[in-house]
């Protein structure tokens, strides 16, 4: 005859630890898809899968009860042992409700700034973008730092750049190196916020008062250098900007 | 030092501001690993649960090196990361494959599965590929046959500690009772477990990118970037599944450097040295060491001379 096995609270708590663990992850993952915050973190390209692995790790929640059973005789150092584990385990959430994700601070920016990359190039010669095509120069053209240290790597472009009003936004951070200079930094986003990597345009002129990392709309006349040099720009007019729905360019 | 020094010091915006870069880091390399981390879960429990082994080294033949070759291929056909490929291998060593081979398709699997190779590609999209997929693939593909061939050479018979059953059986025991349910269990136990280990590469990883010296303390030129990321490989502990996306985000490193970093990582690192001490003698661990080691920083320095691993 087949004896029953008996649990008790102790048993039931450490069964239940891995699927707390799971399901926790799984519900970050959904609620940070559902917040529109997973942009923050990878590029776009992977929303679908990650959405899905949050899915999938529910429904594994879900499941965990019918798939496997406690195991008895769990004693107090054991529990706490799996306990601690699980507290381990759920970090990632833990730092999302203390620091909750709200953009790149200067500080980071400086700190990613030794991994400053080319961007990809711009295109060809026959197209060149709007922002470079327009016939009043008095009128600033939107660009992006992107745009501008992009199409500076193209020869015939180079030229239609210099002397152009341009208006463009971007986090300030100073320059340690010129006093006279601050740098526009945009955050460029290969495959998760890891990698990303900041591209920089200099401006010449006084720094922003505001702190460092804080988002402006600076509007100036872009002075081409000697070739192999990046663009740098006169600055004219700065203004407060509120953060973008996308802070990373891709 | 009070209570009130610590919360002074915690509520300072330097502190503030690395925490917050901290966490950004952290999540962001652990979300971006977590579907890649479930796939590699799933398909080695579905590899060691459903996979006929037994039937695959009747295909090795008899000569020791050509077994090796072929069991490293395998790696491919029959995936399972490294943290599973120490049960699956025990089953083919159980089958009657040659010792050198059932080791050189624990070596090769991590680094040769279709998953790993997937992640490697959406890793490095913007920056060269298929490139990274096929030297990953193939040098992992030659360090695992080298190092079944010096197994065979010099340690056949000392491989596997005589109390291998007990120490991986019970796990053994419940993927060979095929069922959706114990497939479930089974899943939600490798998922958890390598999840942990992630998680701690991904504080490491996310500690050296938001210190304010950060990596830059590490020389990231010629052989030293090549050594550095090697030691930060064996640190990281890193699933191979995943760990394309911490080797992309080394800015500064070589590719040959990185490729270091991802043929190392799946092979040797601090959570495989447990699982070897668990499974083999120490000589064979040595040699393991010695042949990976050595053949990595070999296959990655010809990479860097050739110029294209610049």
């Amino acid at each position: 005859m087949a004896t029953e096995v008996k649990y008790d609270w102790k048993d039931w708590l450490a069964f239940l630890l891995p699927a707390m663990v799971i399901g926790g992850w799984g519900c970050l993952v959904l609620h940070l898809y559902s917040q529109g915050k997973l942009g923050l973190l990878q590029h776009p390209r992977f929303h679908g899968i990650t959405f899905g692995a949050g899915v999938a790790l529910v429904l594994l929640t879900l499941a965990y009860p019918f798939v496997k059973d406690p195991e008895p005789g769990q004693t107090i150092g054991s529990l706490a042992r799996e306990l601690l584990k699980a507290l381990a385990l759920l970090l990632p959430i833990f730092l999302i409700m203390l620091f909750p994700l709200n953009g790149t601070s200067g500080d980071w920016i400086m700190n990613q700034s030794y991994k400053i990359r080319q961007p990809p190039p711009a295109g060809n010669d026959a197209t060149p973008p709007k922002w470079l095509t327009s016939t009043n120069n008095r009128a600033p053209s939107t660009a992006t730092v992107l745009d501008l240290i992009a199409a500076s790597e193209n020869h015939k472009w180079r030229g239609m750049m210099d002397g152009r009003r341009v208006k463009i936004l971007g986090q300030w951070v100073p320059d340690d190196k010129d006093k006279g200079m601050f740098r526009l930094v945009r955050i460029f986003m290969y495959c998760c916020v890891a990698d990303a990597s900041p591209v920089v345009l200099k401006i010449r002129g006084a720094a922003p008062k505001e702190p460092s990392g804080n988002w402006v709309w600076v509007t100036g006349i872009v002075k081409v250098g000697p070739p192999q040099m990046a663009p740098v720009i006169q600055l004219e007019k700065i203004e407060s900007a509120p953060a973008p729905k996308d802070i990373f360019l891709y | 030092m009070t209570v009130a020094d610590v919360s002074q010091w915690f509520d300072s915006p330097a502190v503030m501001s690395w925490c917050k870069s901290f966490s950004l880091v952290f999540v962001g390399l652990f979300i971006q690993a977590l579907p890649f981390l479930l796939l590699g879960s799933v398909t080695g429990v579905l590899v060691s649960v459903f996979v006929p082994l037994e039937r695959l080294t009747r295909y090795f033949g008899k000569s020791p090196l050509i077994a090796s070759a072929l069991s490293a291929t395998a790696g491919f056909i029959v995936p399972s990361c490294e943290c599973v490929a120490v049960p699956v291998v025990r089953r083919l060593v159980l089958a009657g494959c040659p010792s050198g081979a059932a080791v050189a398709y624990l070596l090769s699997s991590p680094g040769l599965n279709p998953i790993c190779l997937i992640s490697t590609y959406s890793a490095f999209y913007v920056n060269h590929p298929w490139e990274m997929v096929i030297l990953r693939a193939a040098g992992a593909w030659v360090l695992a046959v080298v190092a079944g061939w010096a197994i065979h050479f010099f340690a056949k018979n000392s491989l596997w500690k005589d109390d291998l059953v007990t120490v991986i059986s019970p796990r053994v025991q419940q993927r060979q009772i095929p069922g959706v349910g114990r497939v479930f269990a089974a899943v939600i136990e490798d998922f958890t477990r390598v999840g942990g280990l992630y998680m701690a590469g991904c504080a490491c990883a996310a500690l050296i990118q938001t210190l304010p010296t950060g990596w830059q303390v590490l020389p990231s030129t010629g052989l030293s970037g090549i050594f550095s990321l090697m030691v930060m490989a064996f640190v990281m502990s890193l699933c191979s599944t995943v760990d394309a996306f911490v080797a992309n985000s080394f800015g500064g490193f070589s590719l040959a450097a990185k490729l270091a970093f991802l043929w190392l990582g799946p092979v040797l690192d601090l959570k495989l040295l447990v699982v070897y001490y668990f499974a083999f003698r120490a000589r064979t661990i040595l040699l393991l060491v010695f042949v990976l080691g050595a053949g990595v920083f070999l296959l990655s320095w010809i990479l860097l001379l050739s110029g294209y691993g610049n």
